[in-house]
């Protein structure tokens, strides 16, 4: 047969089933016979596939289950009508062991329900019987079993009650509670509930999944067709077949199908954004299910409900609850806040108990309604909120403070996070249990409403047994942030603990369990739930730029983490070592900003005299600064990134406005950044702009009050001022901070070189020389000191020995042309001045405020060098 | 590393908007997430448990596109293209797994019963994957709408847009590859008993 032909004989087959199928069953004999004539194999053909049309009906499609009352009904599975082994009804006046079966209540998708009596207590109850056919099925069974011992784990009023499991002919069976009323899906078919009605069923459910959350049982599916009303009104939780037991760490593994196999649509729209993604999930998934219960109850529409699966899975994961028209009623608004709060995208963000679920409501409830109108409900839920109203007192007034309905709100403006502690000993973890600390601290220091106190002053607390309330004091924060952090594998768990520092109060607690790929999120996460449990608000902003996180390579994420940690110690030794590391985690991950941040970072430290400053800026700075704009491109809301680059544009391009707005962009990314506070505050001593640069330095300071950096600075600033004995001040307290911090020497030195004190201040600045070994600029200090106070011979010497050393490494020619100013000998000075100038030398930024410049400062050669580096009025 | 969701949403419209080198580059990212998807789900499952094509399909997609409001065409598109990828990945997974069980009592990977008649065993992917291997040479247009429905959940609808065709077209030729494919499964089953 050629192709045409073969082409022209499928068409045929199929023109004719699709005709045949239009006929009654009965006709289609006569039509083939009409239509194939002679083509015995056409019309075979034919005949064979009509014969399976109807079987086929349901082959590759998805499946909807009937409903049974009462009855697991997930399974995705039709009750099969060859399947004779349990006829629907068949067990109708046997008895089966101690229960004699009455009347058959419904069939569902994997067997019946009976209305029988247990002949020995008397009583009527309800008979599951799983049909033989499935229950060889081991994953059915097993979810049966599931069910039966879940359920039986709970003794709970608003929980069906299962009393007894056994088999019948093979065929296992499950004796429960007889219930008579309706499900709530029913309950909702004429749209919102009386909000009183809904507000009590809610109590309820509540009620009843924090018992199970208790035995450490997540439900998992949630919804109106699992929750059952009594003709009196009480609410019972059904199917916990899917329900599973929380296991060691309190996660357990979900997954789409096994939530709502086949049948998808319809109970989708209850789900957790957590069990959307395939994560694993806690009881607050559930917390988020009731909420959408609740939120149907109230408004009647559901929470997320879009006409294909797809667009319903993206708004539970990305969407806010559909908009309800705000009831008048102050009951029914609250309402609809609590259940906005169980539906908060991430676990952390939601209610964190259905105890306290029951409480809130429960007050609700009890505000709204006077004496005489109390309902039936009313009672209960009073009595809940008396026990619970118990537990809250035994842990403290707060809690009740943390909740939307109570009043007194916490005034917790600052805290203090302690180095996390690493509960693995791998050789890695202590730079990751560092740098999970310094992630958190930056995370929060994003949130304007809070003060954090910075890395370097909570560091000193790494091995501290202080009590907390003593480093409360000393770091002046209200509230301290403690825990432990331990990784196994790629999974990285964190708890963490609230304490109020004054009273050493426990505030709250949670832990967290994740892949190390979502470890920048799980870092945005427990710092959200800080900020909420605090109860600072957060800018709409802050919220997104905490949200935003995004995957990140796990190796590259420990690269870069030991890239920061070797960048810390700031010697040109760590600072070249953290250099490799930052490139190592761009080689792994070419799309990670954070590290070419660092690398920049890295960059800037080795180009800045202020810092390592070991190399020419000329050479370090085009690198940083080529970082730094790749970590831009990358993320532009990297404000580590925008501070670096406003460093160089002062410090390097002498762009004055263009640095001032990086700085700003930084500051306004994230407003409790003490470095960008740090370097915005030199951009101001530059611009001779003293009392803004010292408000920054002490801003800087305040965030973070035990670095010795910021203690120097806030002094360095007062030299600008010439403030000196204020600086001198200063300086002592940072060296009483930290005797052995070299540039605290330097700069008292400085200060009193200022104040002619010479001897002191050559003392000083060789301590520093000493502590900064390595450091050119502290000799050539002590050369312009020398100079200054006329000891011609010494400042001579250092001078050769500087220019002689400047042959072999670079030395900023700023620092000699200072020796030539203390010697007098103006033309040498600007000559190297020129030479700086060409340079680029970033300290020349600071001309206009530096006093060890007088003496040159009426030249026209001077005004001229600062109107060519820019320096504004 | 996945390229974050915004440059797939953007390598999308570039390919809705007719920009064939915008699918060269998406394919890759698409079937690294598809597969890592279904082989975390596979590693997970227990001998005797099922995969739901759609239910992977679904989570891969609300993972890559992160965007609001897509157009629902675009996504039509995107679930095409993730049909195929999807059928590959799960055949190649079945055809791993009995490769490592052959001879230790062979574990089936099936697709979920809840597809199949009750009394009928679901035929295995690389089963499904064969027959519709036939379908194809016979009648391109069937198979790919067979994969566009079952492999990736479309409805009637979206399966018409991703194809070009009327509705009408994809009703009759689902319900003739459905028969088609029920039968050729059957005899084969038949043959191999």
């Amino acid at each position: 047969m050629t192709d045409d032909a073969r082409g022209e004989r499928w068409r045929r087959v199929e023109g004719l089933y699709h005709a045949a199928l239009e006929l009654p069953a009965n006709a289609r004999a006569t039509f083939l016979d009409h239509e194939c004539h002679d083509d015995v194999r056409l019309r075979q053909e034919v005949a064979a596939l009509l014969s399976v049309a109807e079987e086929a009906e349901n082959f590759l499609e998805p499946v909807s289950t009937p409903v049974g009352a009462g009855f697991s009904r997930r399974q995705p599975i039709r009750l099969n009508a060859d399947d004779t082994s349990v006829a629907p009804g068949s067990l109708v006046g046997q008895q089966v062991g101690p229960y004699v079966v009455k009347t058959l209540l419904g069939a569902g998708g994997m067997g019946e329900v009976y209305r029988a009596t247990d002949t020995r207590l008397g009583r009527d109850v309800a008979m599951q019987l799983l049909s033989v056919a499935f229950s060889t099925e081991p994953d059915h069974l097993r979810r049966f079993e599931q069910e039966a011992r879940s359920a039986a784990a709970l003794n709970h009023s608003n929980i069906l009650a299962v009393f007894d499991v056994g088999t019948h002919e093979g065929a296992p069976y499950l004796i429960s509670e007889l219930l008579e009323g309706r499900t709530l899906r029913q309950a909702l078919g004429h749209g919102a509930l009386p909000i009183r009605t809904a507000v009590d069923y809610a109590i309820q459910m509540a009620a009843g999944l924090a018992a199970a959350h208790e035995k450490g049982i997540v439900h998992r599916d949630v919804k109106p067709e699992n929750v059952f009303v009594t003709t009196e009104g009480r609410v019972k939780i059904l199917d916990f077949g899917v329900a599973k037991l929380m296991e060691g760490g309190g996660l357990v593994e979900t997954r789409l199908e096994a939530t709502a196999p086949g049948t998808l649509i319809g109970t989708i729209g209850y789900m957790s954004p957590e069990q959307v993604r395939g994560q694993p999930v806690d009881h607050r998934s559930d917390i988020f299910s009731f909420g959408a219960v609740l939120y149907e109850m109230v408004t009647g529409r559901r929470a997320f409900e879009r006409q294909r699966t797809a667009d319903t899975l993206s708004a539970i994961v990305d969407e806010d609850p559909a908009y309800a028209e705000p009831s008048d009623a102050p009951i029914a608004v609250r309402a609809l806040h609590v259940a906005r709060r169980c539906l908060e995208k991430s676990p952390h963000a939601r209610f964190q108990s259905c105890r306290d679920l029951v409480l809130v409501l429960s007050d609700d409830l009890a505000e709204t309604t006077t004496r005489t109108h109390a309902m039936a409900g009313r009672r209960r839920a009073m009595v809940a909120a008396l026990v619970v109203l118990i537990v809250c007192l035994a842990v403290g007034a707060w809690l009740a403070a943390r909740f939307p309905v109570g009043q007194a709100p916490v005034s917790i403006r600052s805290l203090a996070v302690l180095p996390l502690q690493h509960l693995s000993h791998g050789p890695d973890d202590d730079y990751f249990a560092d740098s999970m600390t310094e992630a958190l601290i930056t995370d929060l220091a994003k949130i304007s409403a809070l003060r954090v106190v910075s890395r370097t002053s909570v560091m000193r607390y790494k091995q501290t047994e202080k009590p907390l309330p003593q480093i409360g004091r000393e770091l002046g924060v209200d509230a301290i942030v403690a825990g432990s952090i331990d990784r196994v594998g790629n999974r990285v768990r964190i708890s963490a603990q609230l304490i109020r520092a004054a009273t050493d109060e426990h505030l709250w607690a949670d832990k967290y369990d994740r892949d190390m790929r979502d470890v920048l999120m799980l870092q945005d996460e427990v710092a959200r739930s800080i900020a909420r449990e605090v109860r600072v608000t957060l800018t709409p902003e802050e919220h997104a730029r905490l949200a935003s996180a995004r995957e990140v390579d796990p190796e590259a994420y420990q690269l870069y983490v030991k890239g920061r940690y070797f960048w810390d110690k700031r010697s040109e030794e760590s600072v070249n070592r953290s250099i490799d590391y930052f490139k190592l985690a761009i080689d792994r991950d070419p799309s990670y900003a954070a590290a070419y941040s660092g690398l920049a970072d890295a960059y800037v430290s080795l180009g800045f005299s202020f810092d390592v400053g070991s190399l020419p800026p000329r050479e370090a700075i085009p690198k940083a600064k080529a970082a730094a704009t790749k970590a831009l491109t990358l993320d532009d809301s990297l404000a580590e990134a925008h501070n670096s680059l406003g460093h160089m544009k002062l410090h390097y391009d002498w762009d004055w406005p263009g640095a001032e707005t990086e700085f700003k962009r930084s500051l306004e990314l994230n407003p409790g950044y003490a470095q960008a506070h740090h370097w915005y505050s030199h951009f101001l001593v530059a611009s001779g702009r003293l009392d803004q640069s010292l408000a920054e330095g002490k801003r800087a300071l305040e965030l973070d009050l035990l670095s010795s950096t910021m203690n120097v600075h806030v002094g360095w600033n007062y030299f600008f001022a010439r403030d000196y004995d204020a600086a001198l001040n200063q300086f002592a307290k940072t060296l009483e901070l930290d005797p052995n911090y070299g540039l605290a020497y330097w700069y008292r030195g400085m200060a009193f070189q200022q104040q002619r004190r010479y001897a002191e201040a050559l003392a000083d600045l060789r301590k520093g020389a000493a502590l900064l070994k390595g450091n050119v600029a502290v000799e050539a200090t002590i050369g312009h000191v020398h100079a200054a106070s006329g000891n011609t011979g010494e400042a001579e010497r250092v001078l050769t020995a500087l220019r002689e050393e400047s042959t072999r490494r670079f030395i900023n020619p700023f620092e000699i042309a200072l020796i030539y100013i203390g010697l007098g000998q103006t033309n040498s000075a600007f000559e190297w001045l020129e030479k700086a100038h060409r340079e680029r030398s970033d300290l020349l930024v600071y001309l206009r405020v530096d006093p060890r410049l007088d003496p040159i400062r009426s030249d026209p050669r001077f005004e001229d060098l600062v109107t060519r580096v820019g320096i504004p009025r | 590393m996945t390229e974050p969701p915004s440059d797939i949403t953007k390598l999308l419209a570039a390919w809705t908007a007719g920009d064939q080198n915008a699918l060269d580059r998406l394919v890759p990212l698409v079937y690294a997430e598809l597969r890592r998807v279904a082989h975390n789900r596979l590693r997970h499952e227990r001998p005797g448990q099922t995969l739901q094509p759609t239910a992977l399909v679904h989570e891969a997609y609300v993972r890559l596109v992160r965007i609001r409001r897509i157009k629902w065409q675009n996504r039509a598109h995107f679930f095409a293209m993730c049909a195929r990828l999807m059928r590959q990945i799960l055949v190649d997974a079945a055809r791993a797994r009995q490769f490592a069980k052959r001879g230790g009592g062979g574990v089936r990977v099936t697709l979920n019963e809840a597809l199949l008649p009750a009394d009928a065993p679901g035929p295995d992917v690389v089963a499904l994957d064969e027959a519709l291997k036939e379908l194809e040479q016979r009648d391109p247009r069937k198979g790919r709408v067979v994969e566009l429905r079952f492999f990736a959940g479309l409805d009637v609808e979206e399966t018409a847009v991703a194809l070009g065709v009327s509705t009408d077209t994809v009703s009759r030729d689902w319900k003739f590859a459905k028969t088609w494919l029920y039968q050729e499964l059957r005899d084969d089953r038949r043959r191999t008993r």
